[in-house]
């Protein structure tokens, strides 16, 4: 019995020690496999990470390099940016760098798609995630990638950038859930002023840095470039100063520099040496000194980046007006008149061309040849901004609407002529052009008389994504058809509704019918009813009536909208433009003629202000004879009570002053008050203290002058042809009574300006009725040529 | 005396226990898996071929070796919407040259290039053939203990007209016989 026991166990035993080898040589025989899975796998594993992560770094960068090229010059790099026109990235969208962006994300899911197929036997599952990761450190203020690429550009630092996380899993490989930080960039450091200049050449160093190591330390992640050392052998290097004109100013446009030689002095750090010698400037505010250039990069992946030494212009407009006036009462007595300290109407709508010019009215205004304004960089229109002061100091510099506007110059019956042709393309260059220049419409308001100079400054955003500003504005352009008749051609604005009467829009709503001739139409933008018109130009009277016959004929055309950002309406200003060869009768359908004179005209309604520019260009095409002739005329529809001229000083004393009532008016012969000797300001107003007024040029007066003569004259009519109250101000070369001759060939250039104003109130003197029309002659020298601002050093 | 007996039983097996342990241990180490040569061989050959192809794509080789004939493709792809046909067998002699310089005497290989053409409008990726560069006569001399590798390539490089082009590339490497 005890044997037998024995024997069961040494059974048990050997069992247990069986098991036991079976088991352990099992474990042997797994991990073997693993160690040589392991050791078979990494490499591909590692290989195809790599491969994949670095194709992904590629597509990053053609997709930088296709939107940095197209953003910086389109036509140049065609080869590359028409290929991707179906992506969207067409010569339209050169400046829109969404759509750039777009493109790229099209082609990075192509790729994806793409790299999935080719690397399939590996099982590969790729995805990337568009995240923001911090440039603060790259560039040295506040900047950041988001949703894949960023340009900051057009600043000392500038740079190029595209991020993603890349993720991706090999499942046939068992590899799982690799992540990897893919950036690429590209950063220009530009040092203000050059290291020298001499007689010919001028030097300046640059820093270049590319990519770098993401650091995920910090939220969001930030990085920091690596000194870059191919920018000789493998990129490119262009180096712009701007043109001057043989008087050593600045003309807007930008020339390529001859570079003599580029030094790599390490650390991504180049001197590079140019010619020709460059003007050092110093900025205004900083004291610091910088030449002004514009310096592009590419490195040899194609991604461009571009950068100025300096990132705004700076100026200061000196209000010239006086703040004592001058005037003649009726009986030639000399009185003077002090403006209040509240001159908030004193309002200027500047334009600044591409060609660094500044207008006022259509006239270059004069610059201060100390200051230098070097041109804008090739920036696009949408990303210009500026501050104006707003008590003369700097502690008021804050951003202020702007407008961008298209201009040209074109030759108009032997004259160049400047015309705007709508609000400017915001995606465009801001360069000077042969035919086209950009304008920069900004206000410059001088709240109060203490205040002699305001402070500009137009800057750029370097964000490649800004759009253009959009402002709150208080003008509006309504357009409206009812039954098939165009009703609304109006432009709304707080103080009046303009109504524009045309070919398209001939009868005024509850008021005349036009019949295509032009004119716009003062209402009441509440009630809408209206004053009357304002009519540009007229000759002769028709069977014998006071009123003009043939006045311009055609069309307005209006501009209020940007193109492609149709929904930001114009937020300073929105013009008119009438360019016509007719000329029609408002009293006689069919009268319509293109052998008298031809009609060039512009007219801008404000916003913010109370007056309304008319610039005006005559042409006679043929010598006419005829009863009365018209500069303009400024309709009443028996609203106004009172009326004043002031006189040239042909024949009176110059400002000599002369008020009527309408009694005055309709008493005189014919209804019509005809008076002599018409100067630069024309006004009527009700008893209710509310006028307006008529400011001519000095242009003006000088041709009713030089065209009528002795003849020339102020004018009221008291009734409109049916008999009902007009109450007019007219500016006539001769008046209805006188014929005379015109002769073929005159030329008439001059502007008018319909004037807004109150006997009392904001930015008014507080006047007894029968004097209000002073509240008129306290803003009437801002538009004339001898008192318009002018720009000076800041 | 029967108790000792059983604890030198004991003893006796789990010393046999070593010993066999030992035995099995001893003989897994000169035990390899099946051709293992070919695995270690193989990989090497793999990370020679990405090596191969990594430095060709650091000095944008593709586009200087390849770039007209890779603008001529998308060209003739965008203008009729297809491939240009018969361009497989392309010999890229230029390609051939260049690798031969840089791969070791004795492999021979076979890289077959397309480029990929993304086609927007039938959101589709197309594989346009541009020829193959090789070191042997692809039809006579077969390749043995082959590696297979597969590549995607941006252009990236200059010239412009191919910066942004997609190309896939296939290399066969390996030894003859």
């Amino acid at each position: 019995m005890r044997g037998r026991r024995a024997r069961r166990g040494q059974i048990l035993v050997v069992t247990v020690l069986i098991v036991g080898i079976i088991i352990m040589a099992l474990l042997v025989n797994v991990y073997q496999m693993h160690t040589l899975f392991l050791r078979t796998r990494s490499p591909v594993v590692r290989e195809v990470v790599a491969a994949v992560t670095a194709d992904f770094k590629r597509a990053l960068a053609a997709m930088l390099a296709l939107a940095t090229r197209a953003y910086f010059n389109y036509t140049e790099f065609s080869d590359l940016a028409e290929r991707f026109a179906s992506y969207g990235m067409s010569m339209y969208n050169r400046h829109n760098f969404t759509v750039a962006r777009l493109a790229a994300l099209t082609f990075l899911e192509y790729w994806r798609r793409s790299a999935i197929e080719a690397y399939g036997a590996y099982g590969l599952q790729v995805s990337y995630e568009l995240l923001t990761l911090d440039l603060s450190r790259e560039l040295g203020r506040p900047r950041s990638v988001k949703n894949l690429m960023k340009g900051y550009w057009y600043l000392p630092i500038s740079g190029s950038y595209a991020y993603a996380k890349l993720r991706l899993n090999l499942t046939a490989l068992g590899f799982y859930n690799w992540e990897s930080d893919v950036f690429v960039g590209l950063t220009l450091v530009v040092n203000r002023a050059p290291v020298s200049v001499t007689s010919t050449n001028t030097t300046i160093q640059i820093s270049v840095r590319f990519d770098g190591d993401v650091d995920t330390s910090t939220y969001p992640p930030t990085v920091r470039g690596y000194p870059y050392g191919n920018l000789i052998a493998r990129g490119w290097v262009r180096v712009y100063y701007p043109e001057r004109d043989s008087a050593g100013r600045y003309t807007g446009a930008w020339k390529l520099a001859k570079i003599k030689d580029v030094t790599y002095l390490g650390m991504g750090n180049y001197s590079i040496t140019f010619e020709p010698a460059v003007e050092i400037l110093t900025d205004p505010v900083t004291g610091q000194r910088y030449a002004p250039l514009m310096v592009v990069i590419s490195d040899e992946r194609g991604i461009v980046v571009e950068a100025s030494t300096y990132d705004y212009l700076m100026f200061a407009i000196g209000r010239r007006t006086p703040d004592i006036l001058i005037y003649y009462d009726s009986a030639g007595n000399r009185r003077t008149l002090a403006r209040p300290s509240d001159i908030s109407n004193e309002v200027y709508t500047l334009e600044m061309s591409a060609n660094l010019s500044l207008y006022w009215l259509g006239m270059k205004l004069a610059v201060d040849p100390q200051l230098k304004l070097p041109p804008f960089p090739y920036v696009p229109i949408k990303q210009v901004r500026v501050n104006v002061s707003l008590d003369g100091t700097l502690s008021t510099l804050a951003e202020r609407p702007i407008q961008y506007e298209n201009w040209t110059t074109v030759p108009w019956r032997g004259v160049q002529v400047d015309i705007p042709v709508g609000l400017a393309d915001p995606q465009m260059d801001l360069v000077k052009g042969d035919k086209y220049n950009v304008r920069l419409v900004f206000q410059v308001k001088f709240p109060t008389t203490s205040i002699r100079r305001q402070y500009v400054v137009l800057w750029w955003y370097d964000d490649l994504d800004a759009e253009p500003a959009a402002y709150p504005t208080q003008i509006q352009y309504i357009y409206r058809e009812e039954r098939g008749q165009v009703t609304w051609k109006d432009v709304w604005h707080p103080l009046y509704d303009v109504e524009f009467v045309d070919l398209e829009h001939q009868r005024s709503r509850d008021y005349h019918d036009y019949g295509g001739v032009v004119a716009f139409v003062l209402r009441d933008p509440v009630t809408d009813f209206a004053f009357g018109p304002f009519n540009l130009h007229a000759f002769d009277v028709f069977y014998g009536r006071y009123l003009g016959r043939y006045r311009p004929y055609g069309t307005w055309q209006v501009y209020y909208n940007y193109m492609r950002y149709s929904w930001i309406q114009a937020p300073i200003r929105i013009f008119a433009i009438l360019d016509t060869t007719q000329v029609g009768n408002v009293y006689a359908a069919g009268d319509v003629r293109s052998d008298y004179y031809d009609t060039l005209a512009i007219v801008q309604v404000v916003n913010g202000t109370r007056y309304i520019p008319v610039i005006t260009y005559i042409y006679w095409k043929n010598t006419r004879s005829g009863y009365g002739y018209w500069l303009c005329t400024g309709m009443g529809r028996g609203y106004a009570d009172y009326f004043v001229y002031t006189a040239a000083g042909y024949q009176y004393r110059r400002n000599q002053t002369f008020v009527y009532t309408y009694s005055d008016v309709s008493g005189s012969p014919g209804g019509v008050l005809i008076r002599p000797d018409p100067g630069v300001l024309m006004a009527h107003w009700s008893s209710g203290g509310v006028g307006r007024a008529v400011v001519l040029n000095k242009a003006a007066v000088e041709l009713l002058r030089s065209i009528g003569g002795s003849s020339a004259s102020f004018s009221s009519t008291a009734a409109a042809p049916g008999g009902q109250r007009q109450g007019s101000i007219e500016a006539d070369f001769w008046p209805y009574t006188t014929s005379k001759t015109v002769q073929q060939g005159t030329l008439l250039r001059y502007w008018a300006v319909l004037f807004d104003f109150r006997s009392s109130g904001s930015g008014f003197l507080s006047l007894p009725v029968s004097s209000a029309w002073q509240n008129a002659y306290i803003y009437t020298p801002m538009f004339l040529e001898d008192y318009a601002p002018r720009v000076v050093r800041p | 005396m029967t108790a000792r007996r059983g604890q030198v039983r004991v003893v006796e097996a789990v010393l046999a226990v070593f010993m066999v342990v030992a035995v099995v241990l001893l003989l897994m180490q000169f035990t390899k898996p099946l051709r293992s040569v070919y695995i270690r061989e193989t990989s090497d050959l793999r990370r020679l071929g990405y090596n191969f192809l990594n430095s060709m794509a650091e000095n944008n080789v593709y586009e200087k070796v390849l770039g007209n004939l890779i603008y001529e493709a998308s060209k003739r792809f965008s203008s009729i919407g297809r491939c240009p046909e018969g361009w497989e067998e392309n010999r890229l002699n230029d390609l051939a040259f260049f690798a031969s310089t840089v791969l070791p005497q004795g492999l021979l290989f076979r890289v077959d290039v397309y480029t990929v053409q993304y086609d927007l409008a039938g959101g589709r990726a197309v594989l346009c053939p541009l020829g193959y560069a090789a070191n042997f006569d692809v039809g006579k001399v077969s390749m043995t203990e082959a590696e297979p590798i597969t590549y995607t390539y941006v252009c990236t490089g200059d010239p412009d007209r191919v910066r942004g082009s997609v190309l896939l590339v296939h290399l066969t490497i390996g030894y003859s016989g």
